[in-house]
């Protein structure tokens, strides 16, 4: 066995530390910077989002001449689809949607799904150096304060009108879990999808708790927030109800979850969600101020 | 090359035997690598062993192969608890981690090109350490590191059984072991 000493670069995140101000911050800045290179996006214009308000991309858009279907077998859209996913996966929360949208178009890309990926790779040159920071003191006795926020993006995939849950949990001021995920089946209102994206939610909360406390942490209950009141209202009332009976019966885990107190389902204002920029394209406003809750930052800040 | 078959003779890889009727040898072949670090410079060249683990048959070369692969949400949680509680963050590694694991089953190995011994090229190897490849190796790796972590006082997580942890009194370590890496999270230096 080999002792490498502080740990400086794990699974291809930077680690770097700030011991007296209580901060740590991971970063992919050198892989943000090879994937740039490596599809010649290095000298793209700079954007603000990821995906900006109003981009509706849909299979219907695949190539319909052969000579598109030339053109577009020349561009690496799968190759460049999983570098971005690799940066999303470890410490770019920021992107998780734009991806999530754009993996669904692998098997037949158009132009249009290409330059929403050089657009991924546009935002990522202004903010290669962003990562996540952690910091904060904790509480008595290794207490621990998980707080997770869950929404859904109504019928956001166009092809198959089926919703998209998204969800992330933070700690110590930056996000540990994230998701942005196409629903298995259809929803059929705002609601029902509110509600499966919040068992989405639970069975992460729950693992996140068992976690924590497997270990001798102490974390109780874990917060999520919720900008569906009536989502909120269907998981806390576990009586039958006419509307409710076609929901699988999975998805009322949260319901199990709620009564166990394992989850607090907690009502907040849409405004303050952050896991809107996880369901759906949102203006550089709502997106940054996401971006900042979930403690993607850059380095100096 | 030669570093790496001098390290798997030291560790008695294998011996040198008849192949039992009815048994088919698999074979392998020599991985190159550049090593890079964090800026992307090349810090050494790396070159070892691996079977061809695809031609392994299920019962007979290989049985239970599952081991746990650490899941990146409990490597971030522990990072970002590490400030808040100012703890260390160490990393360590195990050279050639898959070499530690022994095997249960019998596996037989074609001799290896250019540095086969000479009078007894008939014979094959029987492996007794499992090697890079071989579809059972992560999990002997797993079991060994499993029950040598465990006997130095560590307790496995229930909910992730690629993390351990030790607490005596006010000092903790957490380690999270992915592949033959470890992160150390934790105030007490003096574990390790």
């Amino acid at each position: 066995m080999k002792d490498l000493g502080a740990a400086n670069y794990i699974l291809g995140m930077e680690i770097e530390r700030d011991r007296a101000k209580r901060k740590v911050w991971l970063n992919q800045r050198k892989y943000v910077e090879t994937i740039l290179q490596r599809f010649n996006m290095q000298d793209n214009k700079l954007v603000k989002v990821p995906i900006p308000v109003g981009v509706r991309l849909s299979a219907e858009q695949c190539p319909k001449t052969q000579e598109e279907e030339e053109d577009m077998s020349r561009v690496p859209y799968e190759s460049a689809v999983c570098t971005l996913m690799y940066a999303m996966v470890y410490t770019r929360p920021d992107i998780a949607h734009a991806v999530g949208v754009l993996s669904r178009f692998m098997s037949k890309p158009r132009k249009e799904h290409w330059t929403a990926v050089k657009r991924v790779f546009k935002y990522l040159r202004g903010t290669s150096d962003y990562g996540l920071c952690y910091q904060g003191r904790p509480g008595l006795d290794r207490v621990l304060d998980i707080h997770g926020f869950v929404d859904a993006g109504w019928a956001g995939d166009l092809d198959q009108r089926r919703s998209i849950s998204g969800y992330v949990f933070n700690l110590f001021r930056g996000a540990v879990s994230w998701m942005s995920k196409k629903q298995s089946v259809v929803a059929l209102s705002t609601t029902k999808a509110e509600y499966m994206a919040a068992t989405h939610a639970s069975k992460e909360a729950v693992w996140l708790q068992r976690f924590c406390s497997s270990m001798g942490l102490v974390q109780g209950a874990i917060r999520i927030d919720c900008d569906s009141q009536s989502a909120i209202f269907l998981a806390k009332n576990p009586a039958y109800h006419s509307k409710t009976k076609h929901i699988d019966v999975q998805y009322h885990f949260v319901r199990d979850m709620i009564e166990d107190k394992k989850v607090l389902l907690v009502k907040v204002d849409t405004l303050k969600n952050t896991a809107d920029a996880l369901t759906k394209s949102v203006s550089f406003e709502n997106f940054s101020w996401c971006r900042e809750i979930m403690g993607v930052s850059g380095l100096e800040k | 090359m030669v570093d790496e078959m001098a390290f798997l003779h030291k560790n008695e890889a294998w011996d040198l035997v008849e192949l039992p009727a009815g048994r088919k040898p698999i074979g392998s072949k020599w991985v190159f690598k550049k090593k890079t670090n964090a800026e992307g410079k090349v810090e050494k060249y790396k070159a070892w062993l691996v079977e061809k683990g695809y031609s392994q048959l299920l019962g007979i070369d290989f049985g239970d192969i599952f081991s746990p692969v650490a899941k990146v949400t409990s490597i971030r949680l522990l990072l970002s608890i590490s400030p808040a509680f100012d703890f260390e963050v160490e990393q360590m590694d195990v050279k050639i981690a898959f070499l530690h694991g022994d095997l249960e089953e019998e596996i037989y190995m074609q001799q290896l090109e250019g540095f086969a011994v000479k009078g007894k090229k008939e014979l094959v190897c029987k492996l007794k350490k499992s090697l890079y490849g071989l579809k059972q190796s992560p999990r002997m790796w797993y079991q060994k590191f499993d029950t040598f972590i465990q006997g130095l006082g560590f307790t496995r997580s229930k909910a992730a059984h690629y993390v351990y942890f030790k607490l005596i009194g006010d000092r903790v370590i957490y380690l999270v072991l992915y592949v033959h890496d470890m992160l150390l999270v934790g105030n007490d230096k003096e574990i390790i």
